[in-house]
């Protein structure tokens, strides 16, 4: 897996955001939160991948202490299903919109 | 107690072959956190964690805590406000109080049953935070001091109406301090296995239970009544403790042929814990009587012993307790007996 930059968002290209982990980590709060990049127009998919520059901003910090924290995943995928790029980040770290997408999808970036 | 028993064994670099398992999985984060785990005092850690000002004081009083509670008003910034310290009377707020009084009870478990003083042995200061984010289902364990969020309500109650939840993160700072096991793979499914396990025996503790009498689970309260689940975890039956259409299945082992490989949660943490958990209670349940009267005293020897690798598998940890069983309780005598047929019972030892 790469471990350079995050690439530029292809027209096709899927975003997969998920949590795990943390004292509850149960199957059924892993779920992950699937974005088609066809279904977005272009000024969306440029406010996808800013939020995509600074997860890659975030990454690189130091690991947070402790134990039972949450972890938040992002991976871009092909239009193959093939994963190019993908980072996790302590939910401390994790930039708003992030945690923003999983929950809601691409309306967390509307307002 | 093991007073420098963390400066004789943090290594300032990282045994390669830990480095080489973690990058199997590919994962660079739990690659980097298990270099921060390995390059770092735990007790610098501990210590450095909050800035020394800002910090309270410890307890001076041997065998008495020093509570501090806090309130993030829904906030996720730590600590918060300083709303009840020691002595200090009831405030009203639920969650305030049960994390005092848990506090407490795990407080006095430690010191009663092992005379250990707090999280570092010397009445480190007790810092818990509670209303912690908006609906959040987690409680952790910081490095410095334990967070407790009050759940959404709809799945989740709020995570002080557990006293083994609070147990176990304050026994997480207890682990930090004394074995420093790296929080993935093997070692850190044994990190959430004792912090289960000593969170278990608070509970069994505080409330006076024997081994046939504790319920044996972890969360138990937790679970709204809409949940089809009885708990988070069981540590008699693994993998049975809930199946509900919106949490799933409980995944949890309870024999090592079932072990799960995965890279989320740290590489199955707070999955493969199930297989200790259940040795655990095997050697506690044969042995009967009270669990933390012979089976937590061998399982704390452990824990507390100097050559427990941060990267320790199940199986060494299970060989370091059979040693200690006899050391403390006879060669070949009961205890010993009972320990090593809980871990073959598992599939940890042959
Ligand atoms: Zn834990």
């Amino acid at each position: 897996m790469s471990s350079s930059g995050c690439p530029p968002l292809a027209p096709d290209a899927v975003l997969a955001v998920s949590r795990d982990g943390g004292f509850a980590a149960m199957p059924g709060l892993n779920r992950e939160r699937r974005i088609d990049c066809r279904t977005l127009s272009p000024a969306q998919r440029q406010r996808l991948q800013a939020v995509l520059a600074e997860v890659e901003r975030q990454s690189g910090q130091e690991c947070a202490p402790g134990a039972d924290r949450r972890v938040f995943r992002v991976v871009l995928l092909s239009a193959a299903g093939q994963p190019d790029w993908e980072r996790e980040l302590d939910e401390s770290l994790t930039p708003k919109q992030v945690i923003g997408l999983w929950k809601l999808g691409m309306a967390a970036l509307e307002s | 107690m093991t007073a420098f028993s963390e400066a004789s064994r943090s290594p300032g670099f990282m045994p390669p072959h830990v480095l080489e398992r973690i990058v199997s999985h590919g994962n660079t984060r739990l690659q980097q956190c298990a270099r921060t785990t390995l390059q770092a005092d735990a007790q610098f850690r501990l210590r450095s964690a909050v800035p020394a000002a800002a910090r309270p004081a410890d307890s001076h009083r041997p065998g008495e805590p020093a509570r501090y509670i806090y309130d993030a008003n829904q906030q996720q910034l730590l600590p918060g406000d300083l709303v009840r310290r020691e002595d200090e009377p009831e405030t009203g707020d639920t969650a305030v109080d049960e994390a005092y009084q848990w506090l407490g009870a795990t407080h006095r478990f430690y010191w009663q049953v092992f005379r250990r003083d707090s999280i570092d042995g010397e009445g480190m200061a007790l810092l818990g935070t509670v209303h912690y984010g908006e609906a959040y289902d987690n409680a952790f364990w910081n490095g410095a001091q334990m967070v407790f969020g009050d759940g959404d309500g709809e799945l989740f109650e709020r995570f002080t109406a557990a006293l083994d939840v609070v147990a176990h993160e304050l026994t997480h700072g207890v682990i930090e301090r004394d074995a420093g096991l790296i929080y993935a793979d093997q070692s850190g499914a044994l990190n959430e296995s004792l912090a289960d396990v000593f969170g278990t025996l608070v509970k069994q503790h505080h409330f006076e239970q024997r081994v046939d009498e504790a319920d044996w689970l972890i969360g138990e309260g937790l679970l709204t009544a809409r949940v089809n689940g009885r708990a988070l975890r069981s540590m008699a039956e693994p993998g049975t403790a809930y199946d509900d259409p919106v949490l799933g299945r409980d995944p949890q082992p309870g024999h090592m042929d079932d072990f799960a490989r995965t890279s989320s949660d740290n590489g199955g943490v707070h999955i493969n814990s199930g297989i200790p958990n259940r040795a655990f209670y095997l050697a506690a349940t044969r042995l009967e009587g009270y669990a933390w009267e012979q089976a937590g005293v061998v399982w704390y020897d452990a824990l507390t012993d100097d050559s427990l690798q941060r990267d320790t598998d199940f199986a060494a940890f299970a060989r370091l307790t059979i040693a200690h069983a006899g050391e403390r309780y006879g060669r070949g005598g009961e205890v010993e007996r009972a320990v090593a047929s809980a871990w073959r019972d598992v599939g940890v030892t042959a």
